[in-house]
């Protein structure tokens, strides 16, 4: 069964994941500030900005729930570089949806952030099992996680606002699925690059 | 076609911009040049000047200047 430690910052290579409940209050705006950037939110269910007191308040919130879990992922110099969360947990069949977001600095920050929140997934937090949806417009992050193994099966679609949004969704990606893809370097990427980009 | 016309050309066309500019850009000036597009200018040049980049050359690659001082280590000449 899969325990997740709310009160405990997780070591993981070069990286920390800072839980939410625990952060400063200048931690907490910079994660909104990012969150309400047009270029983030635009991909998110939630395409509204939301506001500090609403921000503060589900962070609050976060300390009573079980089923999900949001963290500030800090690189080794101790500057923040994205979030990734946890939601929607089915401890029984050991598998959850993931979500992340970023704000890295260069292009090596973007490659091993992918590349780290997979790894504190299966291996730090130790599921068995990801639920992954992706926006279907969002070609960066369909070109990442396909380039990491994550094999889209089937569309929804939820409207937001007035519009429809269609979203790719991948039902099962295994510990197995990632392990075949975890040594990837960054010349594999650039040589899925070569192959897939339109 | 000089190796500057052929980088210019690829980078206009990897990263969607214009000759007029390309001097002072930086990586994320520009929509296209995320991190994705990044690979995608790295491997168009690659190809053009017939190069295969070290992994410390792409993560340096921070500007279109930086791109032609690396550049320059694989006998490009500009």
């Amino acid at each position: 069964m899969i325990a997740i430690e709310k009160y405990k910052t997780y070591e993981c290579h070069d990286y920390h994941f800072k839980n939410f409940i625990q952060l400063t209050r200048e931690e907490k705006i910079v994660v909104l500030n990012w969150r309400n950037s047009p270029d983030v939110r635009k991909w998110m269910y939630n395409r509204d900005e939301i506001d500090l007191e609403s921000h503060l308040n589900f962070i609050k919130g976060l300390k009573e729930r079980d089923d999900k879990y949001y963290w500030l992922v800090f690189d080794n110099m101790n500057q923040p570089i994205g979030v990734f969360n946890v939601v929607n947990i089915d401890k029984e069949n050991d598998i959850a949806e993931t979500g992340t977001y970023a704000k890295p600095k260069n292009f090596l920050d973007s490659f091993n952030f992918a590349k780290e929140y997979l790894y504190f997934y299966f291996e730090v937090l130790g599921f068995t099992n990801m639920y992954s949806v992706s926006d279907a417009q969002n070609e960066n992050i369909l070109m990442y996680t396909r380039f990491w193994g994550i094999e889209y099966n089937r569309t929804i679609t939820e409207k937001n606002n007035d519009e429809v949004i269609t979203y790719n969704v991948c039902d099962r990606y295994t510990r197995e699925d990632y392990k075949k893809n975890a040594n990837q370097t960054i010349r594999d990427f650039i040589k899925y690059i070569r192959t897939n980009k339109s | 076609m000089t190796d500057l016309e052929k980088y210019n050309t690829v980078f206009c066309e990897s990263i969607n911009v214009t000759e007029g500019q390309l001097a002072g850009l930086k990586y994320q000036g520009t929509e296209l040049w995320d991190s994705v597009g990044h690979m995608t200018l790295i491997a168009a040049l690659e190809d053009a000047f017939d190069i295969m980049f070290d992994t410390d050359d792409i993560i340096d690659f921070s500007s279109y200047e930086k791109g032609l001082e690396i550049l320059k280590k694989y006998n490009a000449e500009f």
